[in-house]
């Protein structure tokens, strides 16, 4: 590299050629298989496809030499009962075999996350990954956002009886 | 910090039901074809794993291991997912001096992981574990090598930083942790017929030995009143 150029215009250093496929790649695949769901969630970036409140995404990163494959799950639903988020997070983590769950703040989101080497990767191997994630992340992730985001029964029952206080 | 094991202990919510861990492991390790295990433990090999003594030949499959002072990362194969699966796993932290920080320890470390998880088992004792799987037709001998150098890098970075929050450890216990981490890495980067630097030879020590010594700091030096800084905006 010459050295004579400014290190804020060289860009981004890479240690190797970069090997998998690329995101433009990513995108067709889904393309293929679920067409009318696939968008870009950051245009070059992110690929998404949204499904009944969650968004699953893909993206590519580089770490130390390694390409990975960065599958993401957000449930657009936020938590209300706080208290209960850490806990029942934890409780997913320990059920839960590929994929972690976290929650993210400001706004509080319910995100699973689940990285894999991408220098091999093609079509079936990425759809398969795809598609198991998702029902991984469904078989904790319906449960889990029901479960924080339930009301007080109270404050349901008021609500559904047009808004008249409970007889004490 | 205490030690760990091996082996995957991951506590499911069907454990009244299921067999032993052992045997699921056992069982496991039928199912994986034995042509995939010699070529999964030809690449440990090369990447400097040892195999673990604590396990019995009949348990080929378990045995590795990766040994550091507070820590041992243990290495097996699963097809729980359906697919023949590389899975590292460590116990970080057996008992905490302060469990109450646990789950936000926890949900902070899993936030910035950037693979695998870390799982807080409440106990008793509380435990933090570290689990990461990848399935093995996405991994090769020098994939593998890298990754699992990258898990090494990964604990120290993130899993630690949870195990300090629960547990309190002395900063000096933590410097020496990761200076053997760090020792670590460089032993499993470190190309064994590589030349020898010539910059750590004697004749370069014998050299700097004959440098004069730093001239001990006067008693003025620590009494000279230090220069204030202008502020901007103000004019002379």
């Amino acid at each position: 590299m010459d050295e004579r150029i400014s290190r804020s215009r060289r860009g981004p250093t890479d240690d190797g050629q970069r090997q998998g496929p690329d995101v433009a790649t990513l995108y067709a695949w889904l393309a293929r298989s679920e067409d009318p769901l696939t968008t870009w969630d950051k245009p070059a970036e992110r690929v998404a496809v949204w499904y009944a409140g969650h968004i699953q995404t893909a993206a590519l990163r580089r770490l130390r030499g390694v390409d990975w494959l960065q599958l993401r799950c957000t449930f657009a639903a936020k938590p209300r009962r706080r208290a209960l988020v850490l806990p029942l997070v934890a409780e997913a983590n320990v059920v839960t075999d590929r994929c972690r769950w976290y929650a993210e703040l400001r706004p509080m989101r319910l995100v699973c996350a689940l990285d894999l080497p991408a220098a091999k990767l093609d079509e079936a191997t990425f759809l398969r990954e795809w598609r198991q994630f998702h029902d991984e992340v469904l078989a904790t992730g319906i449960d889990l956002t029901l479960r924080t985001r339930a009301e007080r029964w109270k404050d349901l029952v008021v609500a559904k009886s047009g808004g008249e206080p409970l007889a004490q | 910090m205490s030690t760990s094991s091996t082996r995957p202990r991951r506590r499911k919510r069907s454990d009244a039901a299921a067999p032993a861990p052992q045997v699921t492991e056992r069982q496991i390790a039928h199912s994986v074809d034995p042509r995939l295990w010699r070529q999964v433990r030809q690449w440990l090999l090369d990447a400097g794993w040892d195999p673990d003594p604590q396990i019995g030949p009949d348990e080929q499959f378990l045995g590795y291991a990766l040994r550091l002072r507070h820590l041992q990362l243990g290495f097996t194969l699963s097809q729980r997912t359906g697919t023949p699966s590389a899975v590292v796993s460590a116990v970080l932290c057996r008992g905490m001096d302060r469990p109450e920080l646990g789950l936000a320890a926890a949900d902070a470390a899993n936030r910035e992981l950037r693979f695998g998880q870390l799982m807080f088992l409440p106990g008793p004792p509380p435990e933090l574990h570290f689990y990461a799987s990848w399935p093995l037709d996405l991994l090769d001998g020098p994939l593998l090598g890298a990754v699992l150098r990258q898990v090494v890098r990964e604990l120290e970075e993130t899993g630690f930083g949870a195990v300090v929050a629960v547990q309190g450890m002395h900063p000096a216990d933590l410097w020496q942790l990761f200076d053997e981490l760090a020792e670590a890495l460089g032993a499993a980067d470190r190309d064994p017929e590589a030349a020898p630097d010539p910059a750590s030879t004697p004749e370069a020590g014998a050299e700097e030995a004959h440098e004069p010594p730093a001239e001990a700091a006067t008693p003025q030096d620590h009494a000279a009143p230090r220069r204030r800084r202008k502020k901007p905006g103000r004019s002379g």
